[in-house]
């Protein structure tokens, strides 16, 4: 890790809603090509993570840096045309808009004409989004709309992609299959940044990871070393 | 039959200016009370157009003549309608972008008022007439007559919806509009210039007003300072009725507003004439208790 430049990096962030103290002195980094688990409880600041790395929520303190590019201060605009995707919690696809139309908006940023091409390697990746390519994604099951979550960040053809709670709501083995699909969108070369409940899960397709407690990282290490650490398996994995 | 004509002219009309409002309300649930002033400003542009344009003391205007001035006199009232749009937006609504709701409606009452008065100050109390920039010639349709000009209102009227329905669904412009009008936040996570995208809509609500007012200022012959306040409140009417927010909505409300109102002014040999305004608000008020949403509407109603 120290040897080359990480994708993403806190530097002492800390951030405030009002004057509700909610990320203290953080610090991430996140290597190139690398799957990051970001775990904790509710509350811990994890979405407050994901919104501050688009500038959502703007840091009092500290730097946010993308490569060579400081990002934080910039408008979320700025930080997605820079390669920065979101799966947002919730995903949050547009309920009126069909699938395919959603598609296109993950795209919105760019001028290249190798969009078609894009939505055909989703499609392939979710062949489920190609049958119902013309339903509006609001009538489509959780599992659908987290696909398709997942395929509209894709067609930004992003550098880091961050997934808040990939697996909320979703069944066992969609949760497996959605994992699945993390691991292989990872291979074909983008950075994953992801915030879980289901540390087990992300730990078990993680390289590294971080625990946040109450604003602050309270533990960090490959993710052997969490999984075998007594704090992490008391507190998220259920073992006494 | 000629009320069901006069109807659809008014109707059509009031359809055009409905599109502002439920625009503008889909993206940003604002209810922009100066959209109808704008209108008024669409009109008073086109005037000195149309004075200008067209020969005054002949009744027989060449037929190129009318193309000609009618076409440069909407594509003015258009451009600067939609640069007023732009800018009452950028001035007056996007400071309060994230203030709580009634401060803007507030303000959209306050720009209303101001818009009003600076077309006082420009025109006069009075209304102004416009020259007979269209011969009228007169058709009749199932027993009815129609002038060239009813013909006229109705055909564009349609056409710009169309154009409108195609560019909201069809273009990439449109469907970042609707994204926008779902989830602002989720658009800009997606890298869409919220703020442009919203300009965008004032910039196309406004022309369309503005096309409009010309088309009303041919077929009434004259408008007044507060004629678009007037008109905008039964486009309100319109919009409501048939789900704010939604475009085919704000249509169809238009063209029932239209009827109505027709309906009504042709009952008692026209004594009606002075309840038409009564009856449509309180259709308003009926709409609301009953069918909040409008017509067209559901509770999640598709905005823009």
């Amino acid at each position: 890790m120290d040897e080359k430049q990480p994708l993403l990096e806190f530097r002492d962030v800390d951030t405030f809603y009002g004057s509700l103290h909610i990320l203290k002195d953080v610090s991430y980094t996140v290597g190139e090509h690398e799957i990051v688990a970001l775990l904790g409880s509710n509350g811990a600041g994890k979405t407050t993570t994901m919104k501050t790395i688009l500038g959502l929520v703007q840091p009092r303190d500290g730097s946010i840096h993308l490569g060579d590019t400081r990002i934080d201060g910039r408008s979320t605009r700025e930080i997605v045309t820079l390669g920065v995707a979101p799966v947002p919690e919730g995903r949050r696809v547009f309920p009126k808009l069909t699938v395919l139309d959603n598609l296109k908006m993950g795209a919105w940023t760019r001028k290249d004409r190798e969009i078609q091409q894009d939505i055909d390697r989703v499609y392939s990746l979710f062949p489920r989004l190609a049958e119902r390519k013309n339903q509006l994604a609001g009538t489509m099951s959780g599992g659908e709309q987290q696909m398709l979550a997942i395929g509209r960040a894709l067609m930004a053809r992003p550098r880091l992609m961050i997934l808040d709670e990939p697996s909320m709501g979703l069944s066992p083995i969609l949760t497996e299959r959605v994992f699945d699909t993390i691991v292989e969108i990872n291979k074909q070369g983008t950075t994953i940044f992801m915030v879980e409940q289901n540390a087990y899960m992300a730990l078990n397709i993680a390289s590294r990871g971080y625990v946040l407690q109450t604003g602050r990282v309270i533990l960090s290490g490959t993710a052997q070393e969490l999984l075998s650490s007594d704090m992490v398996r008391k507190a998220y994995l259920g073992e006494t | 039959m000629d009320v069901i004509i006069a109807g659809l002219v008014l109707g059509a009309l009031y359809a055009i200016v409905a599109l502002g409002y439920t625009m503008v309300y889909g993206i940003i649930e604002l209810i922009n009370f100066a959209h109808g002033d704008v209108f008024t400003f669409g009109a008073f542009v086109a005037i000195p157009i149309l004075n200008r344009l067209v020969n005054q003391n002949d009744f027989n205007v060449p037929v190129g003549q009318s193309i000609f001035a009618v076409t440069v006199s909407v594509l003015a009232a258009a451009a600067l309608c939609g640069i007023l749009g732009v800018v009452i937006e950028r001035i007056a609504y996007r400071p309060l972008r994230n203030a709580p709701r009634l401060a803007p409606l507030i303000t959209a009452i306050g720009v209303s008022l101001i818009l009003e008065n600076a077309l006082f100050q420009w025109q006069g109390g009075l209304p102004v007439f416009t020259p007979v920039a269209i011969s009228r010639s007169t058709y009749t349709i199932l027993g009815s007559p129609i002038t060239n000009v009813q013909i006229l209102v109705i055909v564009v009227a349609i056409l710009m919806m169309v154009a409108l329905d195609l560019f909201i669904n069809r273009t990439n412009l449109g469907k970042a509009m609707r994204a926008v009008a779902q989830d602002r936040e989720a658009a800009s996570m997606m890298g869409i210039n919220v703020d442009r995208i919203i300009a965008v809509t004032f910039l196309v609500g406004s022309a369309l007003a503005g096309a409009g007012a010309v088309f009303y200022l041919l077929y009434e012959g004259s408008v007044g300072y507060n004629s678009g306040f007037t008109l905008g409140l039964f486009a309100f009417t319109a919009a409501v009725l048939g789900g704010i927010g939604n475009i085919r909505g704000a249509m169809l409300g238009g063209i029932v507003i239209g009827l109505i109102s027709s309906w009504i002014e042709s009952l008692g040999n026209g004594s009606g004439t002075e309840w038409y305004e009564p009856v449509i608000f309180a259709t308003l008020v009926l709409i609301l208790v009953f069918r909040p949403a409008g017509l067209l509407g559901t509770n999640t109603t598709e905005k823009v």
